[in-house]
C-alpha cells in the first residue's frame, strides 16, 4: 500500500492554508463583534452580558424569548445587537420575581448587568422566646414539662443588639482620681470610625467619619445620611463597577426612598444590592440606577427590622417576634 | 568540508569510507573553537530564544496590547485546528498503511526478488535490564520469519554495568547461540576519553566488533548487511526483518536510507498507568504522522542503516545523547543532503514507561521525555552543518532548518498557547478590553474551535485501541480496564503540557543556557506481577 499520495497532501496543505488565510480575518471581524444586516452592510454590533446565580431562567430581549439557562450555564450572552440603541431585558422563572433592566449598547462593547430575583414566597421560621423541657429531677420521679428560654430566640436577640460598626474601633481612657486619699481608676470606652489607607480619599471627600452605618464589599463603600443610602466606588486606582457607568461614570449612587431607612445591608455575596428596612417592609434594591431600579420585597408591614447571620440567614423582627429565612 | 574521493581502509574490498568532514561529529559548541564554536553557541539558543519570545510576546501583547494577543490567539486556534486535521489525514492513512501492512505476507514480497545475500546485523544494547527483559527481545528474534543463519546478533554490554551484565549476555548467547548466524557479547569499556555515557557509544563500539569479529571473518560485504539498532526492549513481530528486507531491495540507493518502523509501546501496556499509555500512544501516534510525511522523517529509537552508509560515518557518534535521529543528520550532511529515511509503516513493540509507584511512573515519563527531547541537540548541529556544507542545495537545507525549527517551537510553545496562554488576554487586559465584544468572544472561539478538534483526539483514541493487544484472561479487573484505556485520553490536556511542553522548554533552555545533558538516563524497565 503506497504512502499518502503527494497529491492529496498538497491539496489538503493548500486547501487548509486558503481557509487560514480566508478564515482568520472573518473570525477576527466576526468575533469583534462585526455583522452583515439584512441589506448586506456591515454593522459593528454590541452585547448584553447578563450575570446570573439564578438557574432556570428564562431571557427576553425586547420582549422576545432570547434563550433558557440550565443549571451549570446561568449567565446569558446576548449578541449582534445594533449599537446606540436602549434593549429591554426580562429574566423570568417560575415561583421567582421577575427582573428587568433597559441597558444601552455601544458598538463594539458588552453592556453588563446582573439579576436579582428572589422567591415570590418565603418559607419563614418563627423563633419563639420560650421553648419546652420534659424534666425528671431524679430518675424514679415523674418527668414534668417546664418552659424554658429558647437558646436560638436568645441569640437572635443578641444579634439585634449588636450595634458594631464596621470601621469601628473601640478605646479605652482611664482617668485616675484621688477619693479619700486613695486613687481610683475609672475607664471608659468609646468607639471612632478609622479607615484603612486606600479608602482615605473617600472618606474624606464624603466625610465618612459622620456618616451612619458605613459599610463597605469589594471595593463599594454605602452609607446612611437622611434615610437614603449613598454607595461610592472606594478603590480610587481601579475602574469602577459596570453600573456606576452609562455614557459615562458617577462618582456615586444613590438610593433615594420615599420613607426614611432605618437599617441596610449588602445582600450575600453581592456588592450591587442591598437589603433595606423601611417603613413599609423589607427589600432587596439594586443600586444600579441605569434604568429604574429592581425592587423586590422580603416581606411588607410596618416597624419591621432585619438582620443577616453568618449564614445568610435573614431574621426579621416585628417587635415581638423572629422570623428566619434563606431562599 | 567534503572530499569526493572515497577512500579505501583497512584493506578490505568492500569497506570504503567518505572523507569525514571536520564537523561531522561535533556534539555541541564547546567541541569547536574561535568563530566557528561563537557560530554553533548562537544556533544552539534559537530554539530557546524562539519558544520564550513567543511565550513572552504572548504575555506582553496581553498585558500592553490584549486586542493584538486576542487577534493572535483567534489565529492561532484556527491554524491549531486545520493543523489537527491535516495531521490527522495522515495518521489515518498511516493506520490503513500500519494494518495493510502487518496483513501482507512479507515472505512473497520477499521471495519475489534476490534477497539472499541480505544479512541482518542487530545490536541490542543493554545496561543493567533484566534477564526477562533481554530474553524477551532475543526470543522475539529467534521466532523471526528469516534465515536465520543471515541473523547476526550482538549483545551489547556496558563495563559500568558491572560483571552482572556481561553474565546475562554470556547466558543468553549460550542459550540462543543455534538459533542465529552468530551471537556475539560485547562489553563497551567505560570512561573511554571523549564518550558520554550513553547508547551511542556503546552501540559504535557493539558495530565495530561486529565488523571485526563477525563480518571481515565472514568475508560479508559491508552493502549486504542492514543494522537494526534496537532498544533492549525491543520485540519484532515474525515477519519483521521480511519487510525490512523488502523496503531495503526496493528501495532506490538503499544504503542512502535510513529504515524507520513505528514504535509501539504495547509490551505492557496493560500494566503501566493511564498516563503513561497516552504519553506511550502520543509518541506512536507521532510517528505514524511522520510515516506519512517521509520527507520530515528522521531515525527514532528502534531503527535500521545499512552497514555500508554507518561506517562511511564512523557509526553513531558518541559524544552526544540523541545518537538515534542524530545518526540520520551525519548521513544527510555526508551524502551532501542525499538521503532520507524511508518509512516502512511496521511496527515494532516496546515497553511503556513504567516504575513501581504511580509518581515514579509520571517522574521517568518526564525523564524519558525529557531525554527524547533534548533531540533539540540535533538542530544546531543540523544548521552548522547546512553552513558548512554548501553542496547540499539551498532549497533542502532552508527546508529542513524552517520543518525543524517549527517541530521544535510548535512542540514547546502550542499546548501551552492553546490551553494557558490563550486566557491571558482576558486575565491581563484591564477592563477596557474586558468589556469589548472581542473579550466575551475569546473563550466562546476558543473553546469552539477546540471542540471541533477534539475530532482528531477521538481519532487518535480509536487508533491507539485498535492497536492494542487484548488484556490477558489472568489480569483482574478486566472490564474496569478497558473503561479506564477508554477515559485515558482525557489526559491528553495534561500529558501534552507536563510530558510535552514543559520538558521541551526545558530541554531548550538547557541547551541556550550551554548547560549540555553528559549522560543518557537509561529508562528503567520493570516488569508487573500482573494478577494482583
Amino acid at each position: 500500500m503506497p504512502p499518502l499520495s503527494r497529491k492529496s497532501r498538497l491539496v489538503a496543505l493548500w486547501c487548509s492554508v486558503l481557509v487560514f488565510i480566508v478564515g482568520t480575518p472573518l473570525l477576527i471581524a466576526y468575533s469583534q463583534g462585526y455583522r452583515l444586516d439584512d441589506a448586506l452592510s456591515l454593522v459593528h454590533t454590541g452585547g448584553i452580558y447578563i450575570h446570573s446565580d439564578m438557574s432556570r431562567t428564562r431571557v427576553y430581549l425586547d420582549g422576545e424569548y432570547v434563550e433558557a439557562n440550565g443549571t451549570l450555564f446561568k449567565n446569558t450572552l446576548i449578541q449582534n445587537l445594533r449599537p446606540s440603541r436602549t434593549y429591554e431585558v426580562w429574566v423570568e422563572r417560575d415561583e421567582y420575581q421577575s427582573w428587568t433592566k433597559e441597558l444601552p449598547v455601544k458598538r463594539n462593547f458588552v453592556t453588563e448587568a446582573a439579576v436579582l430575583m428572589l422567591p415570590e414566597v418565603f418559607d419563614w421560621e418563627e423563633i419563639l422566646s420560650t421553648t419546652t423541657m420534659n424534666v425528671r429531677p431524679t430518675a424514679t420521679s415523674t418527668a414534668t414539662t417546664t418552659e424554658v428560654i429558647a437558646p436560638r430566640h436568645q441569640e437572635l436577640t443578641e444579634l439585634f443588639e449588636e450595634t458594631d460598626e464596621q470601621f469601628a474601633v473601640t478605646y479605652a481612657t482611664t482617668t485616675i482620681e484621688l477619693v479619700r486619699g486613695r486613687e481610683v481608676a475609672t475607664t471608659t470606652l468609646y468607639s471612632v470610625l478609622e479607615f484603612p489607607d486606600w479608602l482615605q480619599t473617600l472618606a474624606t471627600s464624603t466625610n465618612l467619619e459622620e456618616q451612619d452605618q458605613v459599610r463597605e464589599r469589594d471595593g463599594i463603600v454605602t452609607w446612611l445620611t437622611d434615610g437614603n443610602i449613598h454607595a461610592a466606588w472606594g478603590r480610587e486606582n481601579d475602574s469602577p463597577p459596570y453600573y456606576f457607568c452609562n455614557a459615562t461614570c458617577t462618582p456615586m449612587l444613590t438610593v433615594d426612598w420615599a420613607e426614611d431607612i432605618t437599617y441596610y445591608d449588602f445582600y450575600p455575596n453581592r456588592n450591587d444590592v442591598v437589603i433595606v428596612a423601611g417603613s413599609t417592609g423589607i427589600y432587596a434594591v439594586e443600586l444600579d440606577e441605569r434604568s429604574q431600579r429592581n425592587i423586590q420585597p422580603f416581606v411588607e408591614g410596618s416597624g419591621l427590622s432585619f438582620r443577616l447571620t453568618k449564614d445568610d440567614e435573614l431574621v426579621v423582627f416585628d417587635g415581638e417576634h423572629y422570623r428566619v429565612t434563606t431562599w | 568540508m567534503l572530499v569526493d574521493a572515497r577512500l579505501l581502509c583497512d584493506k578490505h574490498p568492500a569497506t570504503y569510507m567518505l572523507a569525514q568532514p571536520s564537523y561531522l561529529h561535533v556534539a555541541h559548541a564547546r567541541d569547536l573553537t574561535g568563530r566557528d564554536r561563537l557560530l554553533f553557541r548562537a544556533l544552539e539558543c534559537i530554539p530557546g530564544l524562539l519558544s520564550w519570545g513567543t511565550i513572552i510576546l504572548i504575555v506582553s501583547l496581553s498585558i500592553w496590547a490584549p486586542v493584538y494577543a486576542a487577534f493572535f490567539v483567534i489565529a492561532f486556534d484556527l491554524y491549531w485546528l486545520l493543523k489537527t486535521f491535516y495531521l490527522s489525514m495522515h495518521q489515518r492513512h498511516n493506520w490503513k498503511r500500519l494494518k495493510h501492512n502487518m496483513q501482507v505476507d512479507w515472505r512473497t514480497m520477499v521471495q519475489s526478488l534476490k534477497y539472499e545475500h541480505v544479512h541482518h546485523l542487530i545490536i541490542l544494547p543493554f545496561y543493567k535490564e533484566s534477564e526477562e527483559t533481554v530474553d524477551n527481545a532475543l526470543q522475539a528474534l529467534a521466532r523471526a520469519d528469516y534465515d536465520s543463519a543471515r541473523m547476526l546478533v550482538v549483545l551489547a554490554a556496558e563495563e559500568r554495568a558491572g560483571s552482572e551484565a556481561k553474565e546475562i549476555g554470556e547466558r543468553m548467547k549460550t542459550k540462543y547461540a543455534a538459533e542465529f548466524g552468530a551471537v556475539l557479547v560485547t562489553v563497551h569499556p567505560d570512561g573511554v576519553q571523549g564518550e558520554i555515557r550513553g547508547k551511542g557509544p556503546n552501540i559504535t563500539y557493539a558495530a565495530k566488533e561486529a565488523r571485526d569479529k563477525l563480518i571481515r571473518t565472514r568475508k560479508l560485504p559491508y552493502e549486504d548487511i542492514l543494522v537494526s539498532a534496537f532498544d533492549i526492549d525491543t520485540v519484532v513481530e515474525p515477519a519483521y526483518f521480511l519487510c525490512l528486507t523488502w523496503h531495503f531491495l526496493t528501495t532506490e540507493d538503499p544504503h542512502k536510507a535510513s529504515y524507520q518502523p513505528v514504535p509501539l509501546y504495547n509490551n505492557n501496556i496493560w500494566d503501566v498507568p493511564a498516563i503513561s499509555r497516552v504519553a506511550a500512544f502520543s509518541s506512536t501516534l507521532w510517528q505514524m504522522i511522520q510515516q506519512e510525511r517521509a520527507e520530515k522523517l528522521t531515525s527514532f529509537s528502534s531503527h535500521a542503516v545499512s552497514f555500508k552508509a554507518l561506517e562511511e560515518v564512523g557509526f553513531w557518534q558518541k559524544n552526544m545523547i540523541s545518537d538515534d535521529s542524530r545518526i540520520f543528520w551525519n548521513l544527510y550532511l555526508a551524502n551532501d543532503g542525499d538521503y532520507r529515511t524511508i518509512p516502512i509503516s511496521y511496527p515494532v513493540s516496546m515497553d511503556a514507561t513504567f516504575a513501581p509507584s504511580t509518581w515514579q511512573t509520571l517522574i521517568n515519563i518526564y525523564k524519558q521525555q525529557f531525554r527524547w527531547l533534548w533531540g533539540v541537540e540535533n538542530l544546531p548541529y543540523m544548521m552548522y552543518g547546512f553552513i558548512k556544507n554548501k553542496s547540499i542545495p539551498l532549497k533542502k537545507r532552508l527546508y529542513h532548518t524552517l520543518i525543524q525549527l517549527e517541530g521544535w517551537w510548535s512542540l514547546s510553545t502550542h499546548p501551552l498557547i492553546i490551553l494557558l496562554l490563550g486566557w491571558l488576554p482576558l486575565l491581563l487586559g484591564g477592563e477596557a478590553f474586558r468589556d469589548t465584544v472581542l473579550s466575551y468572544n475569546l473563550p466562546y472561539i476558543t473553546r469552539n474551535l477546540m471542540l471541533v478538534a477534539m475530532a482528531g483526539l477521538v481519532l487518535a483514541a480509536v487508533i491507539a485501541f485498535s492497536f492494542m493487544p487484548r488484556i490477558p484472561a489472568n489480569y483482574k479487573a478486566r472490564k474496569r480496564r478497558y473503561v479506564v484505556a477508554t477515559l485515558q485520553w482525557l489526559f491528553v490536556p495534561f500529558t501534552i503540557i507536563v510530558f510535552g511542553a514543559i520538558p521541551g522548554l526545558h530541554t531548550q533552555t538547557r541547551l541556550m543556557l550551554g548547560a549540555y545533558v553528559g549522560e543518557f538516563w537509561v529508562t528503567p524497565k520493570h516488569r508487573k506481577d500482573t494478577t494482583s
